[in-house]
């Protein structure tokens, strides 16, 4: 067999055909090879060859209706046996896309005339190739109607049960195909879709290879959540259950570098590190964002991925040391939120569901509120940057923030000397990461002493307090826009 | 369409053809239906609606006009059709039955060739359409390629 007939007889789209066809088409054709960025051929330009992709990629690119200048890549490929340029086998006979050489690329050229004549001696031939070419352009169409569909409804579940919808006829009842909606329904069985689809692709007949093949395009995104949805676990893992010998200070380093290699995959926005103070030490407060459902792990533990982003890309980027947070008291059935927190070292604080309990009635509210603020003094006196969110809860980035409640600048008032107030301000965390751009800006800080001389009367705190609440609500606002 | 056909091969297709009326809002096929017809449009025009778990009645194309072809699932197995096809005026059209199809690509295939590259360029103009459809604003998109 010679090279080229070994390239027409691997390539899917020539492979059913008779050999002996293509032993003949064989010694016509030629391999053709383009440097990265050339055009292969030019949409609306006469097709007088089609191609078969031997080795490299390729861009398809089509120029839009309306006009606009410049073309619109719709898809790539760098599938060896990939069939292009098929306009040289339907009338009009015209490319329907530019196809452009994205590296040096290999192709084999069958040239329009040369089939033409071979079809015209042997119309059986050219029957069989029209179904062949009826048979691909189905699949492509097939293919096409689901990313309208996946693009009108945005969700990947509902693409890949309309391609396999419209593939129903051509697959066996018992094809492990049908399973792949169901393991994308739940995050947990996610990583088993791939499972399945990687195997079908290597392992299926023809029919199941392509939509595999078509599936993973389509959940090339859907992929990308999970890795990321595997790295959170992994980040857990690392926190909640690392070696008891190791000191606190030890595990969030750990976990910030961990938050890093995590965040740095995704698109972000940080603006105004340099209004980080010199050296750490001092407060930060931050509006807060709720959790997007699809990043809750098997125990029902949500990592907040904001107060992670401070935490990691800004503040150990800048001190090459985690901060210090503090958090809620977790719930007696969170047990995930509590082996995760306990191990970091961060000072808790007691809403009211903990001063409800029996568990240690001798403690009074204020009680818990000077254990607090000596501890949260202490850290700061050592050194340590400590992170609060002042809303106490957490919300959409669109309603954010909700009412700050007065603690952290007590604190400031508490500690002497008197630590500088670092204003942060997040957007989009509560979106699907993968999906959306995130944001923090950091703003100026600044002392409670300049604007409150007295912490110790309530009016003039909680006036100023509220004041910080609306002035973050308008820097989120800020934060937003720099995202679009 | 079917002008460069010998006239023995059009007797035979319209042997087996028939010519229906439909109104406004008729479906011509259904998805997932044997595909047992290929149908020329000689007046009206339809459009392509898609329907799977979740999605129902999904608009994918349209087409009208004089020799608009629909049915192109008859030159392909599992020979079923994969869009259901509705009538968005007053139409009529040429059933052409697959049996009188199949007849001529096994008995004609120099006759049969030239059929098969009309579905196949109707199949061809319905994955454009669909592809122009996924085109957005060149603003907003991919790269152009490196």
């Amino acid at each position: 067999m010679t090279p080229v007939l070994d390239i027409l007889t691997r390539a899917p789209f020539f492979e059913p055909l008779p050999e002996p066809d293509l032993a003949a088409l064989a010694k016509e054709a030629r391999v053709v090879r383009h440097e990265a960025g050339t055009r292969i051929v030019t949409q609306h330009d006469a097709a007088e060859a089609c191609y078969v992709l031997i080795e490299g990629s390729v861009a398809l690119s089509v120029a839009p209706d309306s006009g606009s200048s410049g073309d619109v890549v719709v898809r790539r490929y760098s599938h060896p046996g990939r069939l292009l340029g098929w306009s040289a086998l339907v009338a009009p006979f015209r490319y329907r896309a530019t196809v452009t050489a994205l590296e040096p690329t290999r192709l084999l050229q069958l040239e329009r005339g040369c089939l033409e004549r071979y079809m015209d001696r042997h119309p059986e031939f050219g029957v069989a190739l029209m179904e062949r070419l009826i048979w691909v352009l189905g699949n492509r169409l097939r293919e096409t109607r689901t990313r309208l569909i996946t693009r009108r409804y945005d969700t990947e579940t509902l693409a890949i049960r309309a391609l396999l919808d419209q593939s129903a006829e051509q697959l066996h009842v018992d094809s492990a195909l049908h399973k792949v909606p169901y393991y994308l329904e739940n995050r947990l069985t996610v990583a088993d879709a791939f499972q399945a689809l990687e195997l079908v692709k290597a392992h299926g007949d023809e029919n199941e290879r392509e939509i595999a093949t078509h599936a993973l395009e389509i959940l090339r995104q859907v992929r990308k959540e999970l890795r990321l949805y595997q790295d959170l676990q992994a980040v857990y893992e690392t926190v909640a259950h690392a070696s008891r010998e190791l000191p606190p200070e030890e595990i969030r380093r750990r976990c910030c570098e961990a938050f890093i290699a995590l965040f740095e995959k995704l698109d972000c926005v940080i603006v105004g590190e340099e209004n980080l103070p010199d050296s750490p030490g001092h407060i930060i407060i931050m509006n807060h964002l709720v959790n997007h459902p699809d990043n809750t792990l098997p125990n029902r533990f949500q990592l907040t991925l904001d107060t992670h982003f401070v935490s990691s890309m800004l503040l150990f980027r800048k001190y090459g040391e985690a901060p210090v947070r503090v958090i809620r008291k977790s719930l007696r059935q969170e047990f995930g939120h509590q082996s995760y927190y306990d191990r970091l070292g961060n000072i808790y604080v007691y809403s009211g569901h903990a001063d409800e309990s029996t568990e240690d009635p001798g403690i009074s509210r204020e009680d818990r509120r000077q254990t607090f603020l000596d501890a949260a003094r202490d850290t700061l006196l050592a050194g340590r940057n400590l992170v609060i969110c002042p809303e106490g809860t957490s919300v959409r980035t669109e309603n954010s923030p909700v009412a700050f409640k007065a603690g952290a600048f007590r604190l400031a008032a508490h500690v002497r000397p008197e630590p500088l107030i670092v204003p942060i301000a997040v957007a989009n965390f509560d979106k699907r990461i993968t999906r959306t751009t995130l944001a923090a800006v950091v703003h100026p800080p600044f002392r409670l002493s300049q604007f409150v001389p007295d912490a110790g009367q309530d009016d003039a705190l909680f006036a100023f307090v509220n004041d910080c609440q609306r002035q973050m609500s308008g820097w989120v606002r800020d934060a937003i826009d720099l995202t679009r | 369409m079917f002008e460069d056909l010998p006239s023995s091969t059009l007797e035979q297709l319209a042997a087996g053809s028939d010519l229906i009326e439909f109104e406004a809002g008729d479906f011509v096929v259904h998805q997932h239906d044997e595909a047992l017809a290929l149908f020329i449009l000689d007046s009206g025009a339809v459009e392509f609606l898609i329907r799977a778990e979740g999605v129902d009645d999904f608009l994918v194309g349209s087409t009208g006009g004089s020799g608009a072809l629909i049915g192109w699932s008859i030159a392909r197995e599992p020979h079923r059709y994969t869009a259901s096809v509705r009538c968005v005026e007053p139409s009529r059209a040429i059933r052409i039955r697959r049996s009188a199809v199949e007849a001529i690509l096994r008995d004609d295939p120099r006759s049969g060739y030239k059929i098969l590259q009309h579905v196949a360029q109707a199949l061809a103009e319905r994955l454009e359409a669909a592809r122009d459809l996924l085109v957005p604003d060149p603003q907003t998109t991919a790269p152009a390629p490196q």
